[in-house]
């Protein structure tokens, strides 16, 4: 074989005369061996598609914004002499509402907007792309709750500065159940987004079931089934920072299994044979 | 390669894909080429493990699609350019691409740069971008693993001329470097243009494959008459293969003698009779889907 022949003798069609790809492209290379889509990358990635939109973006800010309005809102109650877990309380009210949200939104938002197309060709194994997002999601909500234990501080620094005298009564089970609180939130948001996928459906069912749930109440046969399925009152004691009793853990594990578990045991039935079009 | 065999897929009583099998060769452009509805992007969804088979199987690089590790290092896929978010700035998708694919902020920039979107462009959400725009971020995340194969659903839709030129220029040194193409499209000359080996499928079937030279050789005659339904008839009961023209006439597979005989046999007189030229694709996929395709009135 002539040391100066190149490529032209392997069959295909195509090969262009060397050196001159046709149509004068040249396609660079990757050079990194090609190694398994790591869970921690799909982490990232989905965390990152939480907050790279425009709603998504606006939607936190918006949020963030909700949370200094509020940390005003105190300082014009008792001037502003609160403690600082009433702070978090306070700030802890638009969180748990809105934040849910964007669980939903990663959940259907890949339907919506048709992204799962992407999503899938680049994992099959779909079932560790709705893990990746249950771990973003935990990892959003925890992120959420700094920020508002951040602003919450902030809130009772401008009090102290205001005079206030009250002490701050810093207490680390609060903190503590407020975090598994606000967990136990975007879960549930996540959840019912996965067993919806669809946006304004979820986002429905999200706030309309809890407030009617209470509607239990009106019967008296339905009472004592109502105090442990309604994730709302279960959650309650969390933020008090008390020592919670085992009746009201156990009443918070099933209402979690109920309101967290079966939405996401349909949500990854129907994200993983669900065909995406 | 890619390798699909004996493919069904089934929506309740609606068979979308009737036992497709084919075969995309490395090196080579394979134009898909069917009319709307006739089971290309159902068969292009099974092939990326988007869509589950009724039955059959479709394998890429020998291994079915969710059993490639990592799989946009391999297949490059492309079957909805619209199918992003559209808040999201285009290099926002490939670097979230890059992410999961594990190759670098760079090959963002390289890829902008094969497709032609200016860092500019880059940087506008999605919702703002043409359909052509939209066809080049696709290509550019399609091309972004490096891969060996792409699967592309009518990627020419929305391209302007020029845009058509360029991305034959890019699928055709993407094959000269050994690797696999498949393309779907029902704009027939482009796949005339760009593809070497042509698939044409028909309300799910597979009614013709092969080289495009074999494809576009002449075969049989093409015959009018003042009766070509008593002309049909007649040819027919003589066993002969008969296809109806959409613009009139008969494609007889046999040659002129043949059918003369035949017609004088039958006592119609003929209005023109020759040996079949050699036929564009267009012509070709008119008269292989026609039975096929969904009937459209030339008024």
């Amino acid at each position: 074989m002539s040391t100066t022949t190149v490529n032209t003798e392997s069959g295909t069609p195509h090969v262009a005369p060397h050196g001159a790809p046709r149509g004068g492209f040249r396609l660079p290379t990757v050079d990194s061996p090609i190694a398994p889509v790591s869970f921690g990358r799909l982490v990232r990635v989905e965390t990152r598609k939480q907050v790279d939109t425009l709603a998504g973006r606006w939607f936190l800010i918006i949020l963030g914004l909700i949370i200094v309005a509020t940390m005003v809102i105190m300082q014009f109650f008792s001037g502003g002499d609160h403690s600082y877990g009433n702070y978090l309380a306070a700030a802890g009210v638009p969180l748990g509402i809105g934040l849910p949200v964007l669980g939903i939104m990663s959940a259907t938002q890949e339907w919506s907007q048709r992204t799962a197309m992407t999503t899938f060709t680049l994992e099959p194994r779909r079932i560790r792309v709705v893990w990746a997002k249950v771990v973003s999601t935990v990892l959003l909500g925890l992120g959420a709750v700094v920020t508002t234990l951040a602003l919450g501080a902030v809130g009772r620094l401008v009090a102290d500065l205001r005079g206030a005298e009250s002490a701050w009564a810093f207490d680390g089970w609060a903190i503590a159940g407020v975090t598994l609180m606000m967990v136990l939130y975007v879960l549930n948001g996540l959840a019912f987004g996965l067993a919806f996928l669809n946006t304004p459906a979820a986002i429905v069912a999200y706030f309309a079931l809890p407030t009617l749930l209470p509607l239990m109440m009106l019967v008296s046969w339905l009472q004592t089934p109502y105090e442990w399925i309604d994730l709302s009152m279960t959650t309650s004691p969390l933020p008090m920072g008390a020592a919670m009793t085992g009746e009201q853990w156990a009443q918070l594990a099933v209402s979690v299994v109920l309101w967290v578990g079966v939405p996401l045991a349909i949500g990854v039935w129907r994200v993983t044979r669900r065909e995406v079009k | 390669m890619i390798q699909v065999e004996n493919l069904v897929k089934t929506y309740g009583d609606f068979t979308a894909v009737d036992d497709v099998t084919f075969t995309a060769e490395a090196g080579r452009v394979t134009g898909f080429l069917g009319p709307n509805g006739a089971g290309k992007s159902t068969t292009m969804r099974v092939m990326t493990g988007l869509t589950p088979a009724t039955r059959g199987t479709a394998t890429v690089l020998g291994t079915p699609f969710d059993h490639l590790q990592n799989p946009g290092r391999h297949v490059g896929v492309l079957l909805d350019a619209s199918a992003q978010h559209a808040g999201r700035t285009g290099r926002e998708v490939l670097s979230l691409g890059a992410l999961t694919l594990g190759v670098g902020e760079k090959r963002v920039d390289q890829m902008l740069e094969v497709v032609g979107l200016t860092s500019k462009e880059a940087k506008r959400r999605i919702r703002n971008y043409s359909l052509g725009m939209r066809q080049r971020l696709g290509l550019a995340a399609a091309l972004l693993g490096d891969p060996k194969v792409l699967i592309l659903d009518e990627p020419a839709n929305g391209l302007d001329p020029a845009g058509i030129r360029w991305m034959r220029d890019l699928l055709g040194t993407f094959a000269s470097e050994g690797g696999t193409v498949l393309l779907s499209s029902h704009l027939l000359h482009e796949i005339e243009r760009i593809a070497d080996d042509i698939v044409v499928i028909g309300r799910g079937r597979i009614v013709a494959s092969g080289t495009k030279e074999e494809l576009l050789r002449p075969s049989g005659c093409l015959v009018r008459s003042a009766d070509d339904a008593a002309l049909h008839r007649a040819l027919a009961s003589k066993g002969l293969d008969v296809l109806v023209l959409p613009n009139g006439g008969l494609q007889v597979d046999a040659d002129t003698t043949v059918v003369g005989q035949v017609a004088a046999g039958a006592g119609i007189p003929l209005v023109e009779l020759r040996g079949a030229d050699s036929q564009g694709l267009e012509e070709m996929f008119l008269t292989l889907t026609s039975d096929d395709a969904r009937q459209e009135t030339a008024a």
